[in-house]
């Protein structure tokens, strides 16, 4: 029975989206009594649309609840990586206290002028911007910036003239590198135009990744055209179903 | 057995620890030259996928709005920061009105205390009047957003960053739907532009600029080609020619220089690890044919 109400439910919602595209305006125009005309799938997709934001957003605290019940059961029990656990909470804990004293005092005394000069704790601005802008920034994007290090070891390890499919990509990637840096525009400045990297680059880009990338959109859209149909009439094996319908 | 191994065969078994080591000095040794002596300064080439989105901010008509949409965190800083501020200075530059959002929460008070209000003064433009911060939004699906957002944009962003309403605010006078946008500029590390192009763009023709980080720039070429997509910024490239184009360098221009040595000593590695390759190719066709 859970199953049909679940099927039933996806089936509507999708049903909406797919028919208030599809059928013409004056197919779906009716006039109600007091003589205005209502089109009655196109004008409330605006309030559809919205209702469904509000439910994918409980997305977010799922996430959060996920999160935190995860790190309380390495630290509770001390288990392995307790000590991460800890340095999690007091983060959370630090960035939450501060982020909505900062909030509180921006609601009641800053509303009014947020560039006002001599706002009252003006040291609170100053902590919620350390924390926010210095600490966060740097982190983050340092975390992501190990990727660099991990391409450039993969690179000089996979990146092997073995066949003639390997070479040309490695010259097509010499290229498109070097291209994309001024250093490559540098390295063949005095040569005539077309014998420049930063042209060959956009040579590459234009007429072979363009048509490439093209074709590999359409595939791309056809095949989730189809997993969407199968999500939509729920025959796709996924998480709530074990097997296909 | 690696111990009968000639050195041109050893260049392709490198320790990881050095290309690491070499990588880090590759980027830090062109800063710390550039702070304490001056400015390498490699030359920028501006190609045509940055003159569209430059041209599209130069053509912006007065009675019009830009809206940037910050797609982006701080994981992609590096690439989506300078596309973001560079393209900001200009709108402030020319007076154009423009409105700014962000899908990451730390980036709407980060742009706003770090560049905006910095950039605002250099030109003398003022917040509600020339530019408004709505702050962050969380999406949690891009074609129900554009949707919603599309036909009615006062309706949805009723409150700015700081929490104040937007009703009567002079930046969005005359504002109602997309009709009234110039230029639609996302900047993320993810295809955004693909639910404005296909929902919002046919019905409202407005024109869709992309900031994008390096690696989307392969599969957003065929938008550009067929000019749903006016200008591209692709990675640090794009802004460090934006800044070319605006004279005035900044996190891209002074970053780039450092990708180049990164770029070059990644060359450097892979072509090493093909001489001990074919080294080893060698010695091996050698010893079957010896046999």
């Amino acid at each position: 029975m859970k199953r049909r109400i679940v099927v039933a439910v996806t089936f509507l919602a999708g049903l909406y989206f797919f028919a208030e595209y599809l059928i013409p305006n004056s197919w779906q125009t009716i006039t109600t009594p007091s003589g205005a005309e209502v089109r009655v799938l196109s004008d409330y997709v605006k309030d559809v649309a919205s209702y469904l934001l509000v439910v994918l957003t409980f997305a977010l605290g799922l996430g959060w609840a996920n999160l935190l019940t995860g790190m309380w059961k390495k630290l509770a029990g001390f288990k392995r990586d307790w000590l991460p656990a800890l340095f999690f909470f007091l983060a959370v804990a630090t960035t939450l206290t501060i982020g909505f004293w900062h909030e509180e005092i921006a609601r009641v005394y800053v509303a009014e002028d947020p560039f006002v000069d001599g706002k009252p704790m003006a040291w609170l601005d100053s902590v919620w911007s350390i924390i926010r802008d210095d600490i966060n920034s740097s982190l983050v994007a340092s975390v992501f910036s190990l990727l660099a290090f991990y391409m450039a070891s993969a690179a000089y390890r996979a990146f092997k003239l073995k066949n003639i499919d390997a070479t040309l990509m490695l010259i097509a990637a010499f290229i498109i590198m070097m291209g994309n840096v001024p250093l490559g525009n540098f390295v063949t400045a005095n040569a005539p135009t077309n014998l420049q990297i930063p042209t060959w680059s956009m040579w590459i880009m234009n007429y072979i990744n363009s048509p490439t990338s093209r074709a590999l959109n359409f595939g791309i859209a056809i095949g989730i055209l189809a997993i969407s149909l199968r999500l939509w009439l729920s025959i796709e094996r996924g998480s709530f179903f074990e097997r296909e319908l | 057995m690696k111990e009968q191994q000639t050195w041109l065969e050893r260049l392709q078994w490198i320790d990881r620890r050095w290309i690491y080591l070499l990588l880090v000095l590759a980027v830090v040794v062109p800063a710390v030259m550039e702070a304490v002596h001056r400015p390498i300064g490699l030359p920028v080439m501006v190609f045509p996928d940055t003159l569209g989105v430059y041209n599209a901010v130069e053509e912006a008509p007065a009675d019009k709005i830009v809206l940037v949409s910050c797609d982006w965190g701080f994981a992609s800083l590096g690439e989506n920061g300078p596309q973001t501020v560079t393209v900001v200075e200009h709108l402030l530059r020319r007076g154009i009105r423009f409105a700014v959002w962000s899908v990451d929460p730390a980036i709407p008070g980060w742009l706003q205390t770090k560049h905006l209000e910095r950039l605002a003064r250099k030109y003398g433009r003022e917040y509600g009047v020339d530019y408004v911060n709505f702050g962050f939004r969380y999406i949690p699906n891009r074609e129900l957003f554009v949707q919603t957002v599309m036909d009615d944009l006062p309706g949805y962003f009723t409150q700015d960053h700081f929490n104040r309403p937007t009703k009567d605010m002079p930046v969005l006078k005359g504002v109602q739907d997309m009709s009234d946008v110039w230029l639609f500029y996302t900047v993320g590390a993810d295809p955004t532009y693909d639910a404005w192009i296909g929902i919002a763009q046919p019905k409202y023709h407005m024109k869709v600029a992309f900031g994008s980080t390096g690696v989307m720039v392969p599969q957003t070429y065929p938008f550009l080609e067929s000019k749903q997509l006016c200008g591209m910024l692709s990675g640090m490239r794009g802004g460090a020619e934006y800044e070319k184009k605006l004279n005035s360098p900044d996190l891209a221009t002074w970053g780039i220089t450092r990708q180049s040595m990164a770029h070059a000593l990644i060359i450097l590695f892979v072509i090493l690890g093909n001489i001990g390759y074919f080294a080893t190719r060698r010695r091996q066709t050698r010893e079957r044919s010896s046999q």
